[in-house]
């Protein structure tokens, strides 16, 4: 035991899980801890919004798997926060947001800036810590630390402002790493026998291969099977692009050469994704979901198994354990597929190609409401020489222009969701966007985020000019503190 | 604010854009914004799958579908 300050021992624990970077704006409610942020090692990064700052947490964990930290003033400095822990929550993102509250004393009387902190991220939070008594400052501390990354998801530690004051003895906690397996053996088993029998396997590759670090497993998996891999909407950067086994996303604006492929499947390999809703809807006219496929799922949250799709295996594991532990299982047996892989590559490579054609000659949108602005945009270049491009174009050129190891984040819009199937990538932990919460503001900020974390890497934010206002203030946090990024705006007008 | 702005209104400038912006971020330490003019041209809609055909019962309403 060490004598300490509450704040010492909410820093230490803060140091002890390696925390070196945090987000967010200043204020008197954690004065006295933040003025030993520095001596610890730890930079705040101060931000122009709150909101901006939980971005950017989220976009700092996602881009290093470390914790993304965000910290504010009680009462509007945290409600701020409460939409992009939503966005981090969906992104199962160990985000911590530290949320200093009125004081004890005040409690419940209607200070300054007071509000009760944890009923408003109940919902978007795996877990959250209240420091009732300061003597349990870094059990909590740790305890949020530790299930952030073991429940794959934001946790809050809620700090009532007087409890960061007194003397304390204390032990610093390790922090507590969560040993993954690859799931029951019965569950493998049987995913290995359905996939021994398969004649035309998918391997369906989502969040969990990223956030697992599993795409050399994934990779093995599919090679053994041979079979196309497709990525789980906007996990684009779940399979590399340059794999050519690599078909692309699903989902809005997909790849048309992924969903007639695994519309052919008679069995899928969900790795590491929840299947969401919102990702397998009909696309390009095409209800593409293999409804009579035998479904095997993979996930670390054994509550996402068969969650929203009907599956025949639910295998509670992570992504990359999983993986070799089928491929182990397939080890030196012939597999149903097996004698048709040459014909299967074949019936690949056909769709990939024709999708890419298909990307090359669709230049602009042709529905009426379309065809309209168009010729409205026509007519006001005859009239003044302005010049508006097809959104389709351009994103093509970003494409073929988009630099090795680019970080890419895309905001919400009809552009952004377009450029679904112009976005692939090389290397995980690349592609980032508000997931399943949707919200408008949200590219600037977590690419400044992922930037923080990762400064080697070309760091590109895609925005509509009306998502772009929500946050476009951010700017004057890359430039103030030296976190150079690149946002693409497109201003369409609307 | 200290950030570059660059605007372009034509599709082979697109790239190049791109490039000299990321270029200016990685040797420069420079954050650019790059505006690119668009049509009002929409992708398929969004939420197809929460659209029906507009139902109005009130007279107010009934040119409103």
């Amino acid at each position: 035991m060490t004598r300490m300050t509450p704040s010492e021992a909410f820093v230490e624990t803060m140091v002890a899980n390696g925390v070196t970077t945090t987000f967010g704006i200043m204020g008197s409610a954690f004065m006295d801890a933040m003025d030993i942020f520095a001596p610890a090692g730890i930079r705040l990064i101060p931000v122009v919004h709150e909101q901006g700052a939980a971005h950017m947490a989220d976009g700092y964990a996602r881009v290093s798997g470390k914790h993304g930290v965000v910290i504010g003033q009680n009462g509007p400095g945290i409600s701020n926060c409460v939409t992009a822990i939503a966005a981090a929550f969906w992104a199962h993102s160990p985000v911590v947001i530290v949320t200093p509250e009125t004081g004890t004393m005040g409690i419940g009387l209607g200070g300054f800036q007071e509000a009760n902190q944890l009923p408003m991220f109940q919902e978007f939070t795996k877990y959250q810590g209240h420091i009732n008594n300061e003597h349990r400052m870094a059990e909590i501390t740790a305890r949020c630390f530790d299930r952030a990354q073991s429940e794959m998801g934001p946790t809050q530690l809620n700090i009532p402002r007087d409890r960061f004051y007194g003397d304390i003895d204390v032990e610093i906690p390790e922090p507590m790493v969560l040993d993954r397996g690859a799931g029951g053996e019965k569950s493998l088993d049987e995913a290995a026998e359905l996939l021994a029998n398969a004649k035309f396997p998918v391997l369906l590759s989502g969040g969990g291969v990223v956030q697992g670090n599993a795409m050399a497993e994934c990779i093995a998996l599919a090679e053994r099977l041979g079979c196309p891999v497709v990525n789980s909407y906007l996990h684009n950067d779940s399979f590399p692009k340059s794999h050519p086994q690599w078909c692309g996303p699903l989902g809005y604006q997909g790849s048309k050469a992924s969903m007639k492929l695994i519309a052919q499947a008679d069995v899928v390999v969900a790795l590491g994704s929840r299947l969401g809703p919102f990702g397998t809807l009909p696309q390009h006219g095409m209800d593409y979901w293999p409804a009579d496929a035998k479904i095997i799922q993979v996930d670390a949250d054994h509550k996402m198994l068969g969650l929203v799709k009907k599956i025949s295996v639910g295998i509670h594991g992570d992504a990359g354990a999983a993986a070799t532990a089928l491929v182990r299982r397939l080890d030196g047996k012939v597999l149903a597929c097996d004698a048709t892989r040459d014909e299967r590559a074949a019936t690949m490579k056909a769709e990939q190609d024709a999708w890419e054609t298909e990307l090359d000659e669709w230049t602009h949108e042709k529905d009426d409401f379309s065809l309209d602005m168009i010729a409205e945009a026509d007519a006001e270049r005859a009239e003044d020489g302005s010049n508006w491009l097809h959104p389709r174009q351009v994103l093509r050129e970003l494409e073929k222009a988009m630099p090795a190891r680019a970080m890419v984040s895309t905001d919400i819009g009809n552009i952004n969701s377009v450029a679904n199937s112009y976005l692939r990538f090389d290397e995980p932990r690349s592609f980032f966007a508000p997931m399943s919460f949707g919200n408008c503001g949200y590219a600037l900020p977590t690419i400044i985020g992922a930037k923080a974390a990762a400064p080697d890497r070309p760091a590109i934010a895609y925005a509509g000019d009306g998502a772009w206002a929500m946050s476009m203030s951010e700017l004057m946090t890359a430039t103030r503190h030296n976190i150079p990024v690149t946002a693409v705006v497109f201003h369409n007008r609307q | 604010m200290g950030a570059e702005a660059v605007r372009i209104d034509n599709i082979d400038n697109v790239g190049q854009a791109l490039t000299d912006a990321i270029k200016a971020q990685m040797e420069e330490g420079k954050t650019t914004v790059i505006e690119i003019m668009c049509t009002k041209e929409l992708g398929d809609p969004f939420r197809k799958d929460a659209l029906s055909t507009p139902v109005r019962h009130l007279d107010k309403y009934k040119d409103y579908v």
